[in-house]
Order: C-alpha cells, then structure tokens, then sequence
C-alpha cells in the first residue's frame, strides 16, 4: 500500500474509494479500526470465533456499502455499524425474544446512569484549555456525584479504580459519572466563554 | 492549567493490551482513562478486550485479517476467507422469487399510477439508519435506549416495532425532531401515510432539524401515495434546490408526473 494511502484522512479515504473503487482504501480504513470493531463484537458476541466472522461481514459491508453512502464522519459511521450488526447477529443467534430482551437489559442497567454521548465525542474535535480557577468554579455547579468524581480524577489525578476505592460507587458509576460530569462541564465553561 | 478536554486518537491496539494488562505509566493510563470518556467505539472495545485474556490469540485473529486486505497488486481484488456454503438457501431463495414475480407483475400493473410511482420510490434510495442519524442537529445520540431500538428494528425492516419505538421515544421527548422524522419514516415504510405526513410535515417546517431534503423527499413519496401532485411537484422541486442524494430519483419522479 503506497504512503499517500496511508496519510489520507478517513472522510478522504471514503470520498477517494466512491470515486475510483479502489479496495486498497477500504483496506486502509479497515486496517485503522479493525481492532476497535473486533473489540466491540467481542464485547456484544462474547465468543471469539463469532466475533472473527462478524469482523470480516463488517469488511465486506464497508467494500459494499462505502460505494453508495454519504458518510460525514466514518469512525462515528464504523461503530454504529458495527453494533448493530452485533445486535443483528444476536438477534439471529438467539432467535428467543426473552433472551435478547436480558441482553439489552444488561447492557441498559451496564449504562444505567449513563447518557449517551457519541455525537457530542465523536463530533466535537475543538479542545478547550482550563484554568484552574474556572475549573474549580464550574465543578462546583456540578451534581454532588459528578463533582467528587471529577474533582478526584481531574484534580487530583486518581485513576477509575481508585475512585471506586475511594468512594461508595460502582466502577460503572464512577464512570457515568465522568461522563456525564465532564459533558455538563464542558456546557457550563462554553456557556461561561459565551 | 488543565487539559481536560485534550484531543487525540483511538487508542492503539497495543495501548488498549498495556492498559488492560497494567503495563503502562500512571499518566498513560489516566490518558487512556479520560479518552475512554469520551469516545464509545474505544469503550465498548476495552470492555470486549477486557473479558480475553488471550491477547496472543487476538493478535493472530487481526494479523490474518491484515495480509488479506493489504496484499492487493492491482488494487482490486480482495481475498476473502472462506465462507459457509450457501447454494442451498440461494436456489431456495431464487425459487421463490420466481414463483412470486408473475404476482408482483399483476399487482404492479394493476395498480394506480400513484401507488407505482411510490411502490418504485420508496424503496429506491437504500438510506440505512444509521446513516441518517449521523445527520441532522447536534443531539443526535443523546436518546432514550428505546429510540436506538428503533433505529435497529428500522434497518431490519421491521417498520411496526420501529415505529412503536419511536412513538415511545417520541412520547418521552415530544419535540425532538430527529424521533419525529424517524417516526414519520417508519410510518411511511409501514404504509401508514396518514400518520407519517403530519410527523414529516412537522420535520420540514423546521430547518434546524437538519433533515429538511429527507422530509421533503419522503413528504413527496406520502403525497404521491394520497394523489396530491401539486404538493408532490413542489417538494421534489424543494429536493432539486440542494445538491444531495435525492436528486437523481427527484429528477426523474418529476419527470413522470
């Protein structure tokens, strides 16, 4: 694969492969995220060798459907395609309602306290640069929760773990809690910079 | 001076295996950490990575994948692995294809001209949910886990269960127009033209929403369906004013009004 390939940016790789159908594009793309797609159907599937087949389906959607979607933003595109895809195979695999239904469950009560925020992650490529004063003043509007979790992994640079240490919460709570935490701060110091 | 909002990419397969195995600085991970706050692709692979433990064996399933897809000379050809046979479900599937095209034929021709124009339409832009999502105002994933299972029953064509999603979404935040295109569309899929025109008729009085085309375009296809060609003529010429992936199929509906 020549190095220009390799110094295009994803949207560019997209735009290139729609206009020559070049595979060796998609190849590249593939080869960029592929250990974050086989992570993620080895965290829906739960079995290996599924989650290999489920890899090499996903390549052959990216070769067929690349050529005729308009995609703004491909890792975003990637991911979503990716767990439905999982979903789609359990659903399959299962063929029970009931069981199904316990999975999304699970993964509903994995994320109970979380908001989704995909758009916002995925989208939003501007770094905003904090004073410790401001930073300081906008933890303080955060919810009790969110603020001893921010306050502990951002000021004083404890890691997941030793939050859960720490504190009385759940690692899934800890991390809703940063979650949300920081998208809420992020809101209050744009609104602050106007 | 803080970097909390600090940009950079996905992790890295090796930094993703350092991290689970605690193989990395103090600062490495507290990196790691804050990245996995923000980015859901990165999360939901760690957490997949985090039940193996055999990473020697994840590291062979991504090699083989590798020489397959980068060892290409002309570009094109792209070996895939083997596949399970599939003859058996393709010459059933081609059975009944064939039994069934002589009566689609007769229900094709024997239909008005506007339920041909929208049976020939309708379906004629493959425009996955996904896809459409992606589009749209800022808000677009921050939904109730029932609109993603929308989304889901959407793409499998399952059209009633995603519309009862999305009017439970819908029901839960009444003035999210991207549930109400959503739901419009599903409607429409369903074959519920009623319902889905006001849902749509809402989306494309709002230019905010970020799916004006789309609700023009499928506005045209209920309105098509209810015999209403002034209003279809006048959406498709709305479509035709932007450049998107509507206008050739625009073009050519107009053209046939």
């Amino acid at each position: 694969m020549s190095r220009s390939v390799e110094k295009l940016t994803d949207e560019q790789l997209v735009l290139s492969y729609q206009d020559t159908g070049r595979q060796a594009h998609v190849g590249e793309l593939f080869s960029r995220y592929k250990h974050l797609v086989y992570g993620v159907c080895l965290k829906y599937l739960k079995e290996e060798e599924e989650s290999r087949d489920t890899l090499m389906d996903i390549f052959e959607k990216l070769l067929r459907d690349l050529h005729r979607q308009k995609i703004l933003n491909f890792k975003n595109w990637l991911y979503i395609t990716t767990k439905h895809h999982c979903l789609d195979r359990l659903e399959k695999r299962e063929k029970t309602e009931e069981r199904l239904e316990k999975l999304k469950k699970d993964e509903k009560s994995s994320s109970e306290f979380m908001e989704f925020s995909e758009e916002e992650s995925l989208y939003n490529r501007g770094g905003i640069i904090v004073q410790a004063d401001q930073l300081k003043n906008a933890l303080k509007k955060l919810d009790e929760d969110q603020r001893i979790c921010m306050d502990l992994f951002f000021i004083q640079d404890k890691r997941y773990k030793e939050i859960v240490a720490e504190t009385n919460y759940t690692l899934n709570q800890v991390k809703s809690y940063l979650q949300n935490g920081k998208r809420n701060l992020k809101r209050l110091l744009l609104e602050e910079i106007g | 001076m803080k970097e909390i909002f600090k940009q950079r990419d996905c992790l890295s397969q090796d930094e993703i295996k350092r991290y689970l195995q605690e193989d990395c600085s103090r600062k490495e991970a507290h990196d790691v950490e804050n990245h996995l706050l923000d980015c859901p692709f990165c999360r939901d692979a760690v957490e997949g990575y985090a039940n193996t433990q055999n990473f020697e064996a994840v590291e062979q399933v991504l090699e083989e994948a590798s020489p397959k897809l980068e060892v290409q000379p002309d570009d094109k050809v792209v070996q895939m692995p083997p596949r399970p046979p599939r003859r058996m479900f393709l010459r059933i599937a081609a059975a009944i294809l064939f039994l069934l095209l002589p009566l689609s034929a007769i229900l094709y021709w024997g239909a008005g001209n506007e339920n041909r124009h929208y049976a020939d339409y309708i379906d004629a832009i493959d425009v996955k949910s996904s896809q459409l999502a992606m589009r749209g105002n800022a808000d677009t994933l921050k939904k109730a886990e029932v609109f993603y299972q929308g989304l889901q029953a959407f793409d499998a064509k399952n059209y009633q269960k995603s519309v009862t999603c999305f009017n439970t979404a819908l029901r839960e935040q009444p003035d999210d127009l991207q549930i109400a295109f959503f739901s419009g569309l599903a409607h429409l899929k369903a074959g519920q033209t009623d319902e889905a025109i006001p849902l749509l008729e809402k989306v494309l009085k709002n230019k905010n929403a970020g799916y004006e085309t789309d609700a023009a375009w499928y506005l045209a296809l209920a309105y098509v369906k209810k015999g209403n060609t002034a209003r279809v003529r006048s959406l498709l010429t709305l479509v035709l004013a932007s450049d998107n992936y509507y206008n050739q199929k625009a073009a050519e509906l107009i053209g046939k009004l």
